[in-house]
């Protein structure tokens, strides 16, 4: 529950960020922002507001867009809080999803090869939820969004190692349709 | 004379009562006709004056009571009377025993008189014949005496040279039994000294054999993964005097057949016992020629 | 009164006899912790031919891994008797043996051969168990695990597991996004394997049901997860019931009529239990984090299951009837996918100290002291799955980067690897008893 109650604050901030980043152009004004919408987290959404790439200030999202948008987001072990550097990208993505009611996106959690095959198979799903739920609360419906997990069975890296494990941690958003 | 002076009483008395009883009875109906007029009647009884009522059982009352008390009186007078005559009757009959007794007791000192007056005549003639008896007597006895005395010093000389040997006799064997018993006790108390060192030996003896087997039987014991703390199997063992295990087997079992069998195999594993052959042979034959041992792991890990 | 009387003295009397008579008693409480050694004489052939198998080898090698033997290497052992006159027991007792087995085989008239094997107890020098067994010339390894079993039977007083099966998953990687899944059933000695499943989307979870006719498993063959039950006498397969989101971690009941699962459907992983024959479904769990991993006792009245309401995944326990939640792993920061012995006394569970050690290990906690052993040294080991017995614990792990499967005996004594197959393998899943 903490972690969701966190995704929100998180993404509330970032919302917030985003807007103040677009209408003033102005890193100064963020700093107050980013304190009063986030009192558990590291104050780092004030930054989101330059940083965020060429589209995360347009209002309107093209199919064209969405090809510089991640669709790759990173977790750390054991864990389903969706990292800060993906807030950017998944407001985008949810922004277009509300622009295009037909486009549906489908969102693959993944483990790490680390601890038992059904706990990964869970942790994955709740991945996925955590991003689904990103998606649904910035303007995408429900509907459009399905969630699957394959735990650890489908690693994007081989490897054994922190490197190969940080990358297999991860939700994949893949559109059905656009 | 008697007979008479009883009839008037008697008669009166039988008067007295009559009236006593024909007032008694009217009394006595009254009484029973009262508590049922009172009972049932409630509207009856109320129109009856109360203090009329009331006088008329006070009246009742009074005249019963003064019925008793002219019975009573009656009856006293006549109590009286009896009594007269019967003191009258026994002062008489006083009189005439009395009269008897003296007569009796008259006749009585004479009898006696007459009887003792015989008896003193008896009494000498028979105290003359006894003192001439008695002179008689005294001769002869005077004779047995000394022919007695003579006998008994004789005898009495005899026994007390047969009682002086006896003691002399019975003291030596007193001595002797007391040596005896004291030799008897010396030899007891060397035996029970020598039987408890042999037992202390002997117990020392088997303790060690004990702590023997059980070292031998510890390095010999494969204790098997099915083995559980708490399990617990007796092997029962015969030696041969050589200390060559004869027969060993499940004497109480774990109910865990491996358990068992790896108890019965450490005994097997070992097969002799070597030490059992420096034991005394009836000590072994006693204590060690069939042993149990329990088998019961400790400090497993489950 | 005076019966009494003498009723109590002839007690007495009793009582002060059997004191008098009584036995010495010598007690042993320590003793060596080892296998039992145990050599099984290469068996005589008396059909003339080539036998496919050897069974000698096949029972030396059960046995041996079963944790519970220690056999003799056949370099070492001085002659290799075929019958119980030619045993010279004095030889294998100087070889530090308890028991020899022995046995020949032979060609019956109808063609079948017929092991004949004995066991002999070497200390007490007599034979413990003469029995044989007839079998078709090419089923010689389902013969050799039998006697495996009947001499394992006669030895530790456990039933052998020796012709239980196992199946486990494989998975290939066939290009750069291709992937070959295949679900396999061996021995339990990883012999004779073949597949009963394939797919180019994962298969995982398989389990046994209690009466061994059937598996359960969860296949992505259809892009999502769904459980499936498949018979193994006809291949035939039935789909499950599936629902929106996770459908995974199936586990049969003892009784065979249900099945504990997990599902998402509520929001989060959560431990449900399906009546197969009602199809009614029943929630058991009802927490916001993950609850997975359901596996029954032994007696069907309860479940154990992973649960991270803790903060990291631990092993908890519900009572059905009364639904009594207790946390049964306490030691370690991460201990998941239990699985209970027969018996109930014991846990084998994947876990991971917390301590020094990072890597994940199979770990056995018996329930009755709470004492937790570790049995393996491995950084990726999971999926233990245990032998009907409750002698071995078989699971998965990596060697190098391959994944295989290895197998540990209970107390940890013996461990050894199952036989290498291609491609990455996992989730192996122990039958019950087969016959």
């Amino acid at each position: 529950m903490q972690a969701v109650n966190l995704t929100k604050t998180l993404v509330l901030s970032a919302v917030v960020a985003l807007a103040a980043g677009c209408s003033t152009t102005s890193t100064t004004t963020d700093g107050g922002v980013a304190g009063a919408g986030n009192g558990t987290g590291t104050g780092g959404a004030s930054s989101y507001g330059v940083s965020g790439g060429g589209v995360s200030g347009g209002a309107v999202v093209t199919a064209e867009d969405l090809k510089q948008l991640r669709t790759v987001f990173y977790f750390d072990f054991d864990k389903a809080v969706v990292r800060q550097d993906g807030f950017n990208d998944l407001e985008a993505h949810a922004r277009y999803l509300s622009q295009n009611p037909s486009a549906s996106v489908r969102l693959e959690g993944h483990a790490d090869e680390r601890g038992t095959r059904e706990y990964n198979i869970a942790l994955g799903e709740r991945r996925a939820k955590s991003v689904e739920r990103l998606l649904v609360v910035n303007g995408a419906s429900a509907s459009q969004v399905e969630t699957v997990s394959y735990g650890e069975e489908k690693p994007a890296v081989l490897g054994h190692d922190a490197q190969s494990w940080s990358q297999n941690r991860r939700v994949e958003l893949k559109y059905l349709s656009k | 004379m008697e007979t008479r002076s009883y009839i008037i009483p008697f008669i009166l008395a039988l008067g007295v009562h009559a009236g006593a009883l024909v007032l008694l009875g009217t009394h006595w109906v009254d009484q029973e006709a009262t508590p049922q007029r009172m009972t049932p009647r409630h509207i009856e009884a109320q129109m009856i004056d109360l203090t009329a009522l009331a006088q008329r059982q006070a009246e009742k009352e009074r005249a019963a009571r003064e019925q008793a008390r002219a019975e009573e009186q009656a009856r006293a007078a006549e109590r009286r009377r009896m009594q007269q005559a019967e003191d009258k009757r026994r002062q008489a009959l006083e009189r005439r025993k009395a009269k008897a007794e003296a007569e009796r007791k008259a006749k009585a000192e004479a009898e006696r008189e007459r009887r003792q007056a015989l008896a003193r005549q008896r009494e000498a003639e028979q105290k003359r014949k006894a003192e001439e008896a008695a002179k008689r007597k005294a001769a002869a006895e005077e004779q047995k005496r000394k022919a007695q005395e003579q006998a008994r010093r004789e005898a009495a000389e005899a026994k007390r040279k047969a009682e002086a040997a006896a003691r002399a006799e019975a003291e030596r064997q007193r001595q002797q039994a007391r040596a005896d018993a004291e030799l008897e006790r010396a030899l007891a108390r060397e035996r029970q000294a020598r039987e408890a060192a042999a037992r202390r030996a002997s117990e020392s003896v088997v303790g060690d054999m004990q702590s023997y087997i059980t070292s031998m039987l510890q390095d010999s014991w494969r204790i098997p993964s099915t083995a559980r703390n708490g399990m617990e199997a007796v092997v029962a063992i015969h030696f041969l005097p050589s200390g060559e295990v004869d027969q060993a087997y499940i004497h109480t079992s774990s109910g865990n057949a491996a358990f068992d069998n790896s108890a019965v195999q450490a005994v097997y594993r070992v097969k002799v016992f070597p030490r059992f052959s420096q034991v005394d042979p009836v000590l072994f034959e006693r204590r060690l020629r069939k042993l149990l041992v329990k088998f019961r792991p400790e400090g497993l890990r489950w | 009164m005076v019966i009494f009387k003498r009723v109590v003295a002839a007690m007495l009397m009793v009582l002060v006899v059997s004191v008098a008579r009584a036995e010495l008693v010598v007690e042993v409480t320590q003793g060596v912790e080892a296998p039992t050694s145990v050599a099984v004489v290469p068996f005589g052939n008396d059909t003339g031919q080539a036998l496919p198998e050897d069974v000698a080898a096949i029972v030396q090698q059960d046995l041996g891994r079963s944790g519970f033997f220690q056999p003799m290497l056949r370099d070492n052992m001085l002659g290799f008797p075929t019958r119980s006159e030619d045993i010279f027991f004095r030889d294998w007792r100087l070889a530090k043996m308890d028991y020899v087995i022995i046995g020949r085989a032979r060609a019956q008239d109808d063609g079948q051969i017929r092991i004949e094997f004995e066991l002999h107890d070497v200390l007490r020098e007599q034979a413990m168990l003469s029995e044989q067994v007839t079998t078709a010339r090419d089923n010689l390894r389902d013969a050799a695990h039998l006697v495996a079993d009947r001499l394992f039977e006669r030895l530790t007083g456990l039933k052998g597991a020796f012709s239980t099966r196992i199946v486990y998953v494989t998975a290939e990687q066939l290009g750069p996004k291709r992937q070959r899944f295949r679900l396999q059933m061996a021995d339990w000695d990883g012999a004779r394997a073949r597949t009963i499943l394939e797919s180019s989307e994962p298969i995982l979870s398989p389990v046994w049901s209690m009466d061994g006719s059937k598996l359960a498993y969860v296949s992505f063959e259809t892009g999502k997860p769904s459980i499936y039950v498949q018979y193994l006498a006809s291949g035939r397969r039935e789909r499950i019931q599936s629902f929106p989101g996770l459908n995974g971690a199936p586990a049969w009941s003892p009784d065979g009529n249900q099945l504990a699962l997990v599902l998402s459907r509520d929001g989060n992983p959560e431990v449900y239990v399906l009546d197969l024959r009602s199809r009614q479904l029943q929630r058991i769990t009802r927490h916001y984090g993950i609850d997975t991993e359901p596996s029954w006792s032994p007696d069907g009245r309860s479940l154990i299951f992973t649960s991270d309401r803790g903060g990291q995944p631990q092993i908890y326990q519900l009572d059905l009837a009364s639904r009594d939640l207790k946390r049964l792993t306490f030691q370690g920061n991460y201990n998941a996918r239990g699985r209970l012995t027969q018996d109930g006394r014991f846990l084998a569970m994947v876990h991971r100290s917390g301590g020094g050690g990072n890597g994940f290990d199979i770990a056995v906690q018996d329930l009755k002291t709470d004492r937790v052993d570790v049995l393996t040294q491995s950084a990726m080991a999971e999926s233990p799955s245990i032998a009907p017995n409750g002698s071995v614990v078989i699971y998965a792990t990596q060697e190098g980067t391959k994944g295989v499967l290895a197998a540990v005996s209970l107390d940890g004594r013996v461990q050894f690897r199952m036989p290498a197959v291609s491609g990455d393998v996992r989730e192996p899943a122990w039958s019950p008893y087969l016959r």
